[in-house]
């Protein structure tokens, strides 16, 4: 009952979301409304439930005094004191809006700025004349990355076209394969999913 | 010439995006059918026109984004076209609420020319709750305001109403989500400003014409700013980019001609 | 009472559904399992568990960090599945696993995915649940949270099985700095080339959502992929007819498909 009672419900919800997006029939698109509704309030719990783990880990790590544990405390005291800002005023406070503006803007902005160094390191260790593939995957790259800066227009006029060319024609067609590809695969899994036949989700083993 | 440090590598990468953008070299660009596209759109909207612009950019994004979001709302403005701002992305409103008064709509009468719907939960479900009615998703605004009283809000009832959306994005719900439930079902002109990564897995949608132009990251605002010809941050942008990229080139091939000198280089079928 | 322009849709969908089950029935009940090809880096992940296990490191597993709601969910559930198979292994080898969770509404499928595999491999009181970590809901909060965890673990495998984004690249460094054997997969186009670059395996697509299949040898499974194949021939074959069409300059294939 633990596992069948989930796999009932996934099926049935699925089925209804699936049959409303062809047909037209109006009970269905208002449960199915209420439905995608509730989806949002499971998910607000989920984070209501996450944050009770995340709790719980770095209690844990400042009873036992692990490693860094005084990074824990930083981290509870600020979820306790942005969630409790938030929830008793709101996200346009200004003390709220100054931390927000301040410190984890500008901190998610410098995480993002270092795919630049990553990318770099990557490159330079991975686009070797290996194999053909590779050859190839360093070819195109080196074309677009001279196509889209400037100084590649300087070196030569015929980069930009030539990047264009490879976005627009080849990887179009990639894009658009692999899409269908994902696409259809995804049924697929959805297909097992409702069905009940794909288990790994809820620990078990396919059916 | 095989193993160069990994912090050398970063200590030049820094210098060739620090200093250009201290002192800019002034390199000439030539402008994307993309970019001009859309442009030549915007040019030709009516004033009075109701434009969408979706936040659906996390801080992370916003570095990239912002400087081509910043060039059209600026077009937008001079157009005389109404600008609906929300996002599906938490920090998206906020973003634009903290930049709005670095650009002309700063100037211009909250909740008569333009107003901030704010943020709305779901992803997708939440632009197909948009689509079909815009002040039940939105009742009240990112300042608290109900809509239903807002000037700016009259005669707006479902995606229908507005003349272009234009998603600035940097993930998910981005464009592909806003061509399924408000292009395709509505025949609502779609555009974009995504960061750069996006721009390849965008080329199906621009080449069936469900995506009328994008602006692709740094270099797409560049190009935007160059047409209205009021450079901006992305201008100041391609000078880096373009250092930066000669610099990943010439490791590129430092560490091809190490690897070839080496004797590693024998070419090999397969491979992953 | 069909939604128009959404006609053939419907019936696309239920021709692929249609494939899939069938091929599923041949090969559960009639035994005509099909073989699949070679895909390196499913095969690895069982070399890379043993290599944790020889150098006594943990092993590190991201579902990627996407929903079960939203499109990308299927990449989350089949990075669930990946997750069972590794949780076994790890399991069986007496390897720490540590599970990194993003989105909050992942977080009680992971414990449970791994607590069922513990328990399949009579394991129990080794499943740890602190061992299940969500770290933020924020993007870039929780690849910063990775990283450290990468750092200081020092996880011998690294496995990103799921829906990524703009994170893909940086994960993928870090545990190549760390000198980790990585697997990565996922469905996001535009990531893939990063974990390309990064990794030494990649599953491409819908590499990934035969991964499931691919190491349990499960006839079910791998009869679905035989149906999803048969869905992509016949794409293709309406791409090629559709070309011929509209070279001739025929629009009936073209009014058909806006149905």
């Amino acid at each position: 009952m633990r596992r069948e009672l989930p796999l009932a419900i996934s099926f049935i919800i699925g089925l209804l979301v699936t049959v409303e997006f062809f047909f037209n029939i109006k009970v269905l698109q208002d449960w199915s409304k209420e439905i995608q509704n509730w989806g949002i309030i499971v998910a607000a719990f989920a984070l209501g439930l996450a944050s009770v783990n995340l709790l719980r880990i770095h209690a844990g790590n400042i009873r036992t005094r692990r490693e860094n544990w005084p990074f824990s405390i930083a981290l509870i005291v600020a979820l306790l004191f942005m969630a409790g800002l938030g929830v008793a005023q709101s996200a346009n406070h200004p003390t709220y809006k100054f931390w927000f503006d301040n410190l984890f803007s500008p901190c998610q902005a410098t995480v993002y700025a270092m795919t630049a160094f990553y990318i770099s390191s990557a490159a330079y260790r991975a686009f070797r004349i290996r194999t053909f593939e590779a050859s190839v995957l360093l070819v195109s790259a080196a074309i677009l990355m001279l196509g889209r800066a400037p100084v590649g227009e300087l070196i030569f006029s015929g980069f930009p076209k030539w990047a264009d060319f490879l976005v627009d024609v080849v990887n179009m067609s990639g894009q658009r394969g692999m899409m269908i590809g994902a696409g259809i695969g995804a049924i697929s899994g959805g297909l097992r999913i409702l069905l009940g036949i794909e288990r790994g989700h809820i620990g078990g083993s396919s059916a | 010439m095989m193993a160069i440090d990994r912090r050398i590598i970063y200590l030049l990468l820094f210098l060739c995006l620090s200093i250009p953008l201290i002192k800019p070299i002034g390199l000439p660009l030539s402008v994307g059918k993309a970019t001009q596209s859309l442009h030549d759109y915007i040019d030709k909207l009516p004033a009075g026109s109701k434009i969408v612009i979706s936040m659906d950019t996390s801080p992370g994004g916003w570095g990239e984004v912002m400087p081509g979001a910043l060039a059209l709302v600026n077009h937008l403005v001079e157009k005389g076209c109404k600008i609906y701002v929300m996002g599906y992305f938490d920090a998206g409103p906020s973003l634009f609420e903290a930049a709005v008064n670095s650009t002309a709509l700063g100037k211009k009468t909250y909740g008569v020319d333009w107003v901030n719907l704010g943020y709305r939960a779901g992803g997708e479900n939440g632009i197909s709750a948009f689509a079909g009615d815009v002040i039940k998703t939105f009742p009240k605004d990112f300042r608290g305001n109900d809509t239903t009283k807002l000037e700016i809000m009259k005669d707006v009832k479902t995606a229908k109403d507005f003349a272009l959306v234009i998603t600035v994005s940097s993930g998910t719900p981005g464009t592909p989500e806003w061509v399924r439930q408000v292009r395709d079902p509505m025949g609502v002109p779609l555009a974009c400003m995504v960061v750069a990564v996006n721009v390849p897995g965008l080329a199906p949608y621009v080449q069936s014409g469900q995506v009328l132009g994008v602006i692709a990251g740094l270099r797409g605002a560049a190009e935007y700013e160059q047409l209205r010809k009021a450079p901006g941050l992305g201008s100041a942008g391609m000078d880096a980019q373009s250092i930066s990229h000669l610099l990943v080139l010439i490791l590129v091939v430092l560490g091809n001609v190490g690897y070839l000198v080496s004797g590693q280089g024998k070419p090999k079928k397969g491979g992953r | 009472m069909l939604i128009a322009k959404r006609i053939f849709s419907f019936w696309y969908l239920i021709f692929v559904c249609g494939s899939i089950l069938f091929t599923m029935y041949r090969s559960m009940k009639l035994g005509k399992v099909p073989k699949i090809r070679k895909i390196a880096g499913l095969d690895a992940i069982e070399e890379a568990v043993g290599r944790a296990t020889e150098m006594g490191r943990p092993v590190h597993f991201s579902p990627g960090i996407g929903g079960i709601t939203a499109i990308e969910a299927p990449q989350t559930f089949a990075g669930l599945a990946m997750l069972n198979y590794v949780a076994k292994l790890t399991a069986r080898f007496d390897v720490p696993l540590i599970v990194t969770i993003r989105t909050p509404e992942v977080l009680p499928l992971a414990e449970e995915t791994v607590s069922q595999a513990y328990v399949a491999e009579g394991k129990i009181d080794a499943f740890k649940a602190d061992n299940i970590r969500y770290l933020s809901s924020q993007q870039f909060a929780y690849a910063a949270a990775v990283f450290g965890i990468i750092v200081r673990e020092k996880p011998a495998a690294n496995f990103l099985l799921g829906a990524f984004w703009a994170e893909a690249l940086m994960l993928a460094e870090c545990g190549s700095f760390m000198g980790a054997i990585q697997i990565a997969g996922t469905a996001q186009l535009s990531q893939v080339p990063f974990f390309v670059a990064s990794c030494d395996y990649t599953l491409i697509g819908e590499e990934l959502f035969t991964g499931a299949a691919y190491v349990t040898q499960d006839p079910g499974q791998l009869g679905a992929i035989v149906g999803q194949d048969i869905g992509k021939v016949v794409s293709a074959a309406l791409i090629i007819l559709g070309v011929i069409l509209k070279v001739i300059g025929d629009k009936t294939l073209e009014n058909l498909m806006k149905l």
